[in-house]
């Protein structure tokens, strides 16, 4: 093909070609000019993009409607189911996090409510197919940082990546380049597996909610109120094994891999609750709920035992998330 | 010089090129098909390149490519490679055939923006990323490239009008003529 061209014509093919070459090293090392055109671009795109989206709204709806129906149906269905059966066990819930927080303030322990976040809502998604990536309309003039976590009501959703002055990018736990350290905390049994955590003795779980009502359906719930505080007082639970959460994609569960499984430990089940582990160099603080331990997967040889997560947080589904304005201590102290 | 510009198919490209990037990051994200968003920008460039060459193609290539990445938040530049890959493979059907059909200028859209896309991981790559997402490509490429192949009638008039192509150029084209 490019043997029958002419030579200029090759020449600025090349040219091209290289232009991107460039363009890609100088942003993949930094550039402020890059980084600046990039803002300035994203803020000149903003009123064609909303103007695109009052006009489309109704096609994208109709769409939505015609394209989603059963399953909004199901939904709709199910979710109904969750709120009568937990009706009931809510006024306990309150009491049981009431409670933790008084606890946790007498130690002076931190706890998620004490750091402060913003709220922001989704406004739009990566374009990309390979990208976990939405776009929140909160930036820095609203203190937001890169790398700050974001969670909403049923856990952790992912963590801002790059920052403009009224909207953020947030890259989510699915994301195949997300990573996060986190714990495995499971109550104290002894030869059996537990079923549910309220059969534990000296958990803070209300009684009357079992893991799926917590954990396993989704938006279920974590923090009555406003405050951000887990029904489970992870406190109260024994870690087994800490380890890094990798996204594996949209349609995958995240995992948790180079586990130890050891009889020492105890054995890891499905349905053990997973938090942030938190640290010093950590980007999200710790006990954010994560989700659940969903599949035990054990390998032959050195590879360990790898962890299946089935997220607390539904981050396909997200209409608003919370952003933590938490910086490690690692930052902090310098 | 600059009304020479702006008359000039750069400038074109870049105002065709906004508009679809903001249909791009509002509907055609929203609207996706199984979980897949169809791709109107590269579309727009793999049929740039399938009429006005492969010269235009590239060039709409970089122009789209550096604002899609600016407005995605991806590397500059990477984008820009990845609609180079499609716009290549689409200008590839003015020479297997002397008389230009619609329907095989499609196709081949079709093939340059699933291969576009199928370039994502591995341009991503080059950066220093972990090769992601390679294990989605057999569902991800096939329903990218028959969007495109539907798509691309309807960024036909676009395309012509942002290189300029005249009526009495637009026969000689598809005449098989030109180039």
């Amino acid at each position: 093909m490019m043997a029958r061209m002419p030579v200029g014509r090759r020449r600025i093919i090349l040219l091209l070609i290289l232009t991107a070459i460039l363009l890609l090293t100088l942003d993949v090392r930094g550039n402020r000019f890059l980084d600046g055109s990039r803002s300035a671009f994203t803020w000149a795109l903003s009123p064609l993009e909303t103007a695109i989206r009052v006009v489309a709204r109704p096609v994208e709806l109709a769409w939505q409607g015609i394209t989603n129906y059963p399953e909004l149906k199901e939904e709709n269905r199910r979710l109904q189911e969750l709120i009568d059966s937990q009706r009931g066990a809510e006024v306990a819930a309150r009491n049981a996090v009431a409670e933790n927080q008084r606890l946790r303030a007498l130690n002076e322990l931190t706890s998620l409510a004490d750091i402060e976040s913003v709220t922001a809502s989704i406004i739009g998604q990566s374009p990309s197919n390979v990208d976990q990536i939405v776009e929140i309309d909160r930036g820095s003039r609203q203190g937001i940082a890169v790398g700050m976590a974001v969670v909403n009501e049923a856990g952790l959703v992912g963590k801002v990546t790059r920052v403009f002055a009224d909207a953020s990018l947030v890259m989510l736990v699915t994301d195949p380049r997300y990573a996060v350290e986190v714990k495995v905390l499971s109550a104290e049994r002894s030869s059996s597996p537990i079923g549910a955590i309220e059969d534990v003795p000296g958990t803070t779980t209300p009684s009357g909610l079992s893991e799926r009502d917590l954990f396993g359906s989704g938006d279920a719930f974590w923090g009555p109120g406003s405050g951000f505080t887990s029904p489970v007082d992870p406190g109260s639970l024994v870690q087994r094994e800490t380890g890094a959460l990798v996204g594996q994609g949209p349609d995958r569960l995240p995992q948790i891999n180079f586990v130890s499984n050891s009889l020492s430990l105890g054995r890891i089940i499905e349905g053990d609750p997973i938090y942030t582990s938190g640290g010093r160099n950590s980007l999200a603080p710790p006990d954010i709920p994560v989700g659940v331990v969903a599949n035990v997967i054990q390998r032959p040889g050195s590879g360990g035992t790898r962890l299946e997560v089935r997220l607390g947080a539904s981050v396909s589904q997200l209409q608003f998330v919370r952003v933590l304005l938490y910086r490690p201590l690692a930052e902090v102290q310098d | 010089m600059l009304i020479a510009f702006l008359r000039g198919h750069v400038a074109r490209i870049m105002l065709v090129g906004i508009t679809l990037l903001a249909f791009q990051t509002t509907v055609f994200a929203d609207l996706r098909i199984g979980g897949v968003a169809l791709q109107i920008l590269a579309t727009f460039v793999a049929v740039v390149s399938a009429i006005g060459g492969l010269e235009k193609g590239l060039t709409a290539a970089v122009i789209c490519g550096v604002m899609y990445d600016m407005a995605a938040g991806s590397d500059i530049g990477s984008s820009a490679l990845t609609m180079g890959v499609a716009a290549m493979i689409a200008s590839t059907v003015a020479f297997i055939n002397i008389e230009q059909q619609w329907w095989l200028s499609a196709i081949f859209v079709g093939l340059g923006v699933g291969a576009g896309e199928a370039a994502v991981p591995f341009v991503r790559a080059l950066t220093g990323e972990e090769l992601i997402g390679v294990g989605d490509l057999a569902q991800i490429v096939p329903i990218v490239a028959a969007g495109s192949l539907v798509l691309a009638p309807l960024c036909l008039p676009l395309a012509r009008w942002a290189i300029g192509l005249s009526t009495s150029e637009r026969r000689v084209a598809e005449s098989g003529a030109i180039r």
